[in-house]
């Protein structure tokens, strides 16, 4: 195992790749605490337009993802005394263990549902439909989606990140089949552990791991071009039946590869406290104060080659709101003074800290920032160094691209 | 007195510092108390100073309690790593701590202004939460105090100083340590982590049994129950697991009509707990006869047959104590309220078998109380 201090923030991280293929990654630390994620590289955002010649529909990994973990495994997990939880992003799928006591017999069980997954059509379309049962739509989550739909002209991310029931008819058993053999192979997983352990005991005990090894797939990546100047619609307005006011205003980023080009690792150092320095300035809370508004969301979203940062609020008037936030958009780089950047981004560091003493939060975190292949501490150092000259650099260079806004309301009777 | 009472352990990466007063002076009015705690966070004597050593912190909170309120200041300090500096800090971050007590805080009338018609517009967004007014109006421990608006806005400055200063002079009190077990405790001695706790009685203010109101954004139905004084931890999971059995038999029972609502466990004293189950707006009108009947009808069989889901949630909510620092505190407040020791509030408790049937019977449904939308006789006017 080659062992990496990243940040020297005491937290030591173990990387292997096995024969097998298997990425593990060990960061050990003193708890009582056990926990371990099982790492998909794949979420809503899809890299191929065909796996073995067939087309994967958007929501495909969520409704694995959902099999995988169904009632049923999650009660046969939890009555070893493990929490268990599973997540979909944009770029990763992954499943959480907790537990006071060892964690190899509940990762088995999961691992035995994947190896074991009944995938017929009835199974298929039975989940489907409990899904559909479930699925209620969330006003923000909608406003959101429909921003990076208008955001991006050809990229997958306009999808968004909510599943519809239109979007789950669409998806076929053949697929789903294919999907599960490229991306829940054991060569394509990564392993997370935390906890009281030893680089040695985690790979005894991961000898003890029934992996699913399937057929070896071909696939055709999914190529499109994307104008990232433009955005598809500048503004929008969805009218609902029963809604309140609701605005969410999106920024497009350029391309990663650019972003990397123009900005190097400081762009991800940014990500983790821009959202702070925006909704902790004394304007913005002024801002949401004299419009009685409030920020509902906040959030970037990354995707293979995009980016987005959304704000999403709830408010009494559309067209204050807009001209305000306009007003401290364009103003926001001269309102951010050398004592509040400090402040924050020290905060950040100290947050960071209380989250390296524990196992459960500091393996979300990694899991997180794995898919830009960026371990934690890494980021956490870099923080702690962005100067903010810098910082103020790219904030300028963000705020000028393009953007798109979405405003939901109530039909009129 | 007692000593500081202490949790030892290394998950947060920081240490917790609790006090906690608890207020039956009737010169303490409600408003005072309540923008006091509010006041305090954002307006200390060591806000800046203690943040300068290593990001320290400090909570400040008022709410039910007992026959009266109980206030809470809680110190925040994070581990250090240098070695030369971890007394250090911990030692000047206490002294900041009690500097709170003794100075308050800089007069500041703008921003008290301010906050006041923050606390004002909060209010009248959880006012009309059904949950909310049971909880307050059942005056259950740590719910939310209800305050008179034009009261709070009435507080002065010299107000809040003066509440402070009575806070200082409560006899009844506790204080709790949560983080690293240190080769010596050196606020051992303290006197301001003295405890003088007293066991205090539980009133109830009791409600009519249903009330009826078209403002309330959501409906609430609660029961009370009494049982065999909890003693010991063991007493305390048993208790815990047939109470979360009783709320699985009702959603189950409930489940069966399509309905659904959202439960919370409120143990309030070594022998009463109250269980409330939140409905969407409606819901509990609409199907009010099927509901109290399934409410007063659930059988030992139905619960017994949740027994087993019940113990797994109760072991699940163990890791969470290791996971989430503010599940630690509400746990340790609560094993101090129901005065059990609380070193063993990590404890496996992987023993726990289905095999507690016979506590079943110990636990007797005292009354019930609901909040609902207005009368159909309402309706028709």
């Amino acid at each position: 195992m080659i062992k990496n201090d990243y940040g020297k923030l005491n937290t030591p991280i173990y990387e292997e790749k096995q024969k097998s293929g298997l990425n593990v990654i060990l960061i050990p630390k003193d708890s009582t605490l056990n926990t371990a994620i099982l790492y998909i590289p794949q979420g809503f955002y899809l890299h191929d337009e065909e796996i073995n010649n067939s087309k994967i529909s958007f929501g495909c990994p969520f409704l694995l993802k959902e099999m995988i973990l169904n009632d049923e495994t999650k009660k046969r997990i939890e009555e070893e005394g493990c929490k268990v939880q599973a997540v979909c992003k944009h770029s990763y799928t992954y499943y959480k263990f907790e537990s006071l006591s060892k964690l190899t017999a509940s990762i088995n069980i999961l691992l035995n549902r994947i190896r074991n997954l009944q995938l017929s059509d009835e199974e298929v379309e039975r989940y489907k439909k409990i899904i559909m049962s479930k699925n209620v739509y969330d006003d923000v989550l909608l406003a959101k989606d429909n921003v990076l739909k208008n955001l991006f002209i050809n990229s997958p991310m306009k999808k968004g990140s909510e599943i519809k029931n239109s979007d789950l008819v669409k998806i076929h058993l053949t697929e789903m089949k294919k999907f599960l053999y490229k991306y829940y192979s054991i060569k394509s997983m990564t392993l997370f552990v935390s906890g009281n352990y030893t680089p040695t005991a985690v790979i005894n005990d991961i000898r003890r791991l029934e992996f699913p090894v399937f057929p070896i797939t071909s696939s055709k990546e999914l190529k499109f071009n994307e104008d990232y100047s433009n955005v598809c619609e500048k503004r929008d307005v969805l009218y609902l039946d029963k809604t309140s006011n609701i605005l969410s205003l999106g920024i497009k980023f350029l391309s990663r590869k650019e972003l990397f080009e123009k900005y190097g690792e400081l762009i991800f150092a940014f990500y983790e406290i821009v959202k702070n320095i925006i909704v902790e300035n004394d304007k913005f809370k002024t801002m949401l104060r004299e419009t009685d508004s409030k920020l509902l969301d906040f959030d970037i979203i990354e995707g293979y080659e995009d980016t987005s940062l959304i704000m999403t609020f709830s408010c009494v008037k559309f067209a204050s709101l807009s001209n305000r936030l306009s007003d401290f958009l364009s103003t926001l780089e001269k309102s951010i003074s050398l004592k509040f950047y400090n402040k924050i981004r020290k905060d950040y560091v100290n947050r960071a800290k209380n989250i390296l003493a524990n196992p459960s939060l500091l393996i979300d975190n990694f899991a997180r920032l794995y898919a830009d292949n960026l371990p934690y501490t890494y980021i956490v150092k870099k923080v702690s160094l962005l100067a903010k000259t810098d910082f103020i650099k790219i904030l300028s260079g963000i705020l000028s691209y393009p953007r798109s806004v979405t405003y939901l309301q109530q039909k009129e009777e | 007195m007692n000593n500081i009472k202490k949790i030892f352990t290394n998950e947060f990466g920081q240490k917790v510092i609790i006090k906690r007063f608890y207020i039956d002076d009737e010169n303490i009015s409600k408003e005072r108390l309540f923008l006091l705690a509010r006041f305090l966070n954002i307006n200390n004597v060591s806000l800046k100073k203690l943040y300068k050593l290593n990001g320290s912190s400090t909570f400040f909170k008022a709410y039910n309690y007992s026959n009266g309120y109980a206030f809470e200041a809680r110190l925040f300090v994070n581990n250090q790593s240098n070695f030369l500096l971890k007394s250090y800090t911990l030692k000047k971050a206490i002294k900041l701590f009690k500097d709170i007590f003794e100075k308050g805080f800089e007069k500041d009338e703008p921003l008290l202004t301010r906050l006041k018609n923050e606390i004002v517009d909060e209010h009248n967004s959880y006012k009309m939460d059904s949950f909310f007014f049971m909880e307050s109006n059942l005056n259950l421990p740590y719910s939310k105090i209800d305050f008179d608006d034009n009261n709070l806005k009435n507080v002065s400055t010299s107000d809040l100083l003066n509440t402070l200063s009575l806070i200082n002079k409560r006899e009844c009190q506790e204080s709790i340590y949560i983080g690293q077990k240190e080769n010596k405790f050196f606020f051992d001695d303290d006197l301001f982590f003295k405890s003088k706790r007293q066991v205090l009685p539980l009133d109830y203010n009791i409600i009519d049994n249903i009330t009826y109101n078209y403002d309330f954004e959501n409906e609430t139905l609660a029961n009370a129950y009494t049982f065999k004084s909890i003693e010991n931890m063991d007493d305390f999971y048993k208790t815990y697991v047939i109470l979360k059995a009783i709320c699985n038999a009702f959603e189950n029972a409930l489940a069966d009509f399509l309905l659904k609502c959202h439960s919370t466990i409120r143990i309030i004293s070594k022998n009463k707990a109250v269980i409330l189950y939140k409905f969407d707006l409606g819901n509990l009108y609409k199907n009010s006869s099927r509901i109290i009947a399934i409410n007063n009808e659930i059988s030992k069989e139905d619960i017994e047959k949740s027994i087993s889901d019940s113990i797994r949630s109760l072991k699940l909510s163990q890791i969470s104590l290791n996971s989430d620092l503010s599940t630690a505190i509400k746990r340790a407040l609560l094993l101090c309220d129901l005065d059990l020791n609380i070193d063993n509030i990590f404890a496996d408790i992987s023993y726990l078998t289905d095999d507690i049937y016979q506590k079943i019977d110990d636990i007797k449904k005292v009354n019930s109380f609901a909040i609902m939308k207005g009368r159909e006789e309402d309706d028709k006017e």
